[in-house]
């Protein structure tokens, strides 16, 4: 083997080594590790922590390592009467009970601390002012007891899928109750979830008890992007500010996406989060700019 | 030509994969230490000294019978109090310091002919003034220079009374003499309004609209006055000549807002940004918000950082506030500290305008803080700039009309025959809702019963 040929093996495999460090450098920090050294010291300070927190994860971490900006959004705006007009059909009211009159002059709400009630039917619709929409089943019956949850998922599909308004919620997860099974559903943008615009449906059978809904009109992300906290920082953090009783709790979600509470707002901006779901049903939003527990 | 490319080309791979291989294995800093910048405070004003924090509410000179008097924000104020300052700076000596017990024979306070007495409201701690022993901790009330033959003397009031000789110095004079001097009267207490007067002052301070009243209250009126005596609790001072005043034009602060949201949050993308339907930008990281209402009242809150019990020291939390206070929008000419106090989790700060003695008071003005060892829990501003007068220069009405107009406005509220004055004194007044253009002047009555009243420096009508 001359020299020249032996060059050219040796630059075509440090060629090959060096894209593969690359590569895992890359992964790394796409999960938040920081190094062999770093990572080992990181994942035993997070599995003592879990620990001591009374917690353990059921779900693996992802990745992180993403620059993200603040999204801006608007308040969805809505009159409460095209809700109920909507909502009379989908819960079986014939059209021919159809209260008289046009527009609000049909339904008058009587306001009750910053919120205003709406009567129809066997339902009342409260409507905050800061845009979100509860509706609740007034009559207490005997609904049927045995039903299966395919039931239910199915009733949920048909109540949603007839309502135009909810057409930009997507299915998150559902939760079983005493009451009944609740069905959560998110807004997303651009792929991201938006858990700040939400949909929670207590179903008892096929029966709607009750719904709440937040709905938001995403206007875009703001200019200056910045890294989010890697989903290692986010849980130590989460686990500094988590007051857990003494039973173990399992962690059974762990992602991102844009929360923020209700404001009574034009306009406002959105923090990235990381979304912890415990498998009691609470769920917990850490800012993935600043770290801190959104509440 | 290919081969020397080949070789260095090779070289560079070599090193590029050694560069590689230890930030594999090495990594980059955990992003808690490795990405955090460092971030420095960017102050609106500089930080002010420990003896600028806690200024004199009012300086108050003693020649003989005359009284003299200097207050916030009027000519020849801080002229005084800076040489007053400086003597206290560099020729105090806290060693040859003599306590007294208050009205002993030695306690020459009292008696001393001529005296120019520093009232401090709030309290300043002694160490903000000179530097003080660890065993002499003192909060200042009161700072007195006493001329006794020819001698200087300093007595510092606070919980204790101390007497420290200075020696012979002209400086105090020669400022004293230098400058031009209005004045004043002690109200004596009980103060009497004069029964046979009293008729005249009530006529005078009905306005005329309300004239047509007169007749079937005025009876009534003075039946209620003439049987009063008011205790005047405390020193209120009145100037003997007229107080001329007029209405003056005022300038909303505006501070820059990028700068402002740094001051709480430090970086700007900390902070996000909600506009609200009132028009007011709220910016929050989720732990403390900054509300900028339109009217460009500026609110902010860090709950966390609120505790139930503080041990923070009064000195510290005037400094520490001081400090905030240049942070958070910096210091505008003639910003004096008002009040400050212990509360439930800190020190609660007030700070107030003053143009020409007067202090600008009403609804919404001037600066407040929560403050303890955490940091600043809750900020409050709004400050004006003054402008030119924009009315006729006219001179307050008598002091004895306005107290009889307060006692006729709140006349339901005395129960009893004895009624306590607590302060009476000419300042400004911002109205509240949107006419916050102008500053009225104003007489400011508070009687323990009633609160505070604010009468139009000219027709008496309350404001």
């Amino acid at each position: 083997m001359d020299l020249s040929r032996a060059k050219t093996v040796l630059i075509c495999t440090f060629l090959i080594l060096n894209i593969f460090l690359y590569y895992q450098i890359l992964q790394d920090e796409g999960r938040g590790n920081t190094g062999l050294f770093g990572r080992k010291e990181e994942m035993s300070r997070l599995e003592s922590a879990l620990q001591e927190a009374n917690l353990f994860l059921e779900t693996p971490l992802p990745r992180g390592g993403v620059r993200l900006a603040y999204l801006v959004v608007k308040p969805w705006h809505f009159k409460p009467e095209d809700i109920i007009v909507a909502l009379w059909g989908v819960l079986g009211y014939e059209e021919k009970a159809f209260p008289a009159g046009n527009g609000e002059s049909r339904f008058v709400g009587s306001n009750e601390d910053n919120v205003t009630v709406y009567h129809f039917g066997e339902y009342k619709l409260l409507v905050s002012k800061e845009g979100s929409v509860t509706l609740k089943r007034t009559r207490e019956e005997k609904l049927q007891e045995n039903y299966s949850l395919e039931e239910s998922e199915q009733a949920v599909r048909e109540f949603t899928g007839r309502l135009s308004f909810l057409n930009s919620f997507i299915y998150d997860y559902s939760q079983k109750k005493e009451k009944g099974t609740i069905f959560n559903y998110r807004q997303e943008y651009e792929g991201f979830p938006l858990y700040a615009g939400y949909l929670q449906l207590l179903m008892k059978g096929k029966v709607p008890l009750m719904f709440s809904l937040y709905r938001l009109e995403p206007v875009g992300f703001a200019e200056q992007k910045r890294e989010i906290i890697p989903p290692s920082t986010a849980l130590l953090r989460f686990m500094e500010a988590y007051k857990g009783g003494k039973e173990k709790r399992g962690i059974v979600e762990f992602s991102l996406g844009f929360y923020s509470h209700e404001y009574d707002a034009e306009r406002w901006e959105i923090p990235p989060v990381w979304r912890i779901r415990l498998n009691n049903g609470e769920v917990y939003y850490i800012n993935a700019f600043t770290g801190i527990l959104e509440q | 030509m290919l081969e020397k490319f080949k070789s260095l080309l090779l070289i560079g791979l070599i090193l590029l994969s050694m560069v590689l291989t230890y930030q594999l294995w090495f990594g980059r800093p955990p992003l808690e230490k490795g990405t955090v910048p460092r971030y420095e405070y960017a102050y609106f004003t500089p930080p002010l000294l420990p003896s600028e924090v806690v200024q004199p509410a009012e300086i108050i000179f003693y020649d003989q019978e005359d009284i003299y008097l200097f207050r916030r924000g009027e000519k020849g104020y801080q002229s005084l109090w800076g040489k007053g300052r400086q003597i206290l700076t560099d020729r105090l000596e806290l060693d040859n310091a003599k306590r007294l017990s208050r009205g002993s024979k030695d306690d020459g306070l009292e008696t001393a002919p001529v005296k120019l007495v520093y009232n401090f409201n709030p309290p300043v701690p002694l160490e903000f003034i000179v530097r003080a022993p660890a065993n002499l901790h003192m909060d200042l009330e009161k700072i007195t220079f006493s001329w006794e033959e020819e001698l200087l003397y300093a007595y510092l009031e606070g919980e204790e009374l101390v007497r420290i000789p200075i020696g012979r110095t002209a400086d105090l004079q020669d400022e004293l003499f230098s400058l031009e001097k209005k004045s004043y009267i002690l109200l004596p207490s009980p103060l009497v309004l004069d029964v046979s007067k009293l008729k005249n002052i009530y006529e005078n301070t009905i306005n005329r609209d309300f004239r047509k009243d007169i007749k079937n209250e005025s009876q009534e009126n003075l039946t209620f006055l003439s049987n009063r005596e008011i205790t005047v609790a405390g020193d209120i001072y009145i100037p003997l000549e007229d107080i001329w005043a007029a209405e003056v034009s005022l300038k909303k602060e505006e501070l820059q807002r990028e700068q402002l949201v740094r001051a709480f949050f430090l970086d700007l993308s900390m902070a996000r940004r909600i506009e609200e339907r009132d028009g007011a930008l709220y910016f929050t990281n989720g732990e403390k918000g900054l509300r900028i209402y339109s009217s460009g009242l500026l609110e902010y809150t860090a709950p966390r950082l609120e505790r139930a019990i503080s041990t923070m020291s009064y000195s510290t939390a005037l400094q520490k506030g001081a400090e905030s206070q240049s942070l958070y929008g910096g210091w505008l000419p003639g910003t004096y500290l008002w009040e400050a106090g212990k509360v439930e989790g800190g020190y609660r700060l007030l700070w107030c305008s003053f143009q020409d003695g007067f202090a600008l008071e009403g609804q919404n003005t001037g600066s407040e803080m929560l403050i303890n060892e955490q940091g600043v829990s809750f900020y409050r501003r709004i400050f004006y700039i003054f402008g030119e007068e924009i009315s006729e220069r006219r001179p307050f009405r008598p002091y004895e009309e306005a107290i009889v107009r307060a006692l006729i406005l709140k006349k339901d509220h005395f129960k009893g025959d004895n009624i306590s004055l607590l302060s009476l004194k000419p300042v400004y007044y911002l109205p509240g809702g949107k006419k916050t253009d102008r500053a009225i002047p104003a007489w400011s009555v508070t009687f323990a019963e009633t609160g505070v009243v604010y009468l139009h420096w000219h027709t008496l009508e309350p404001l």
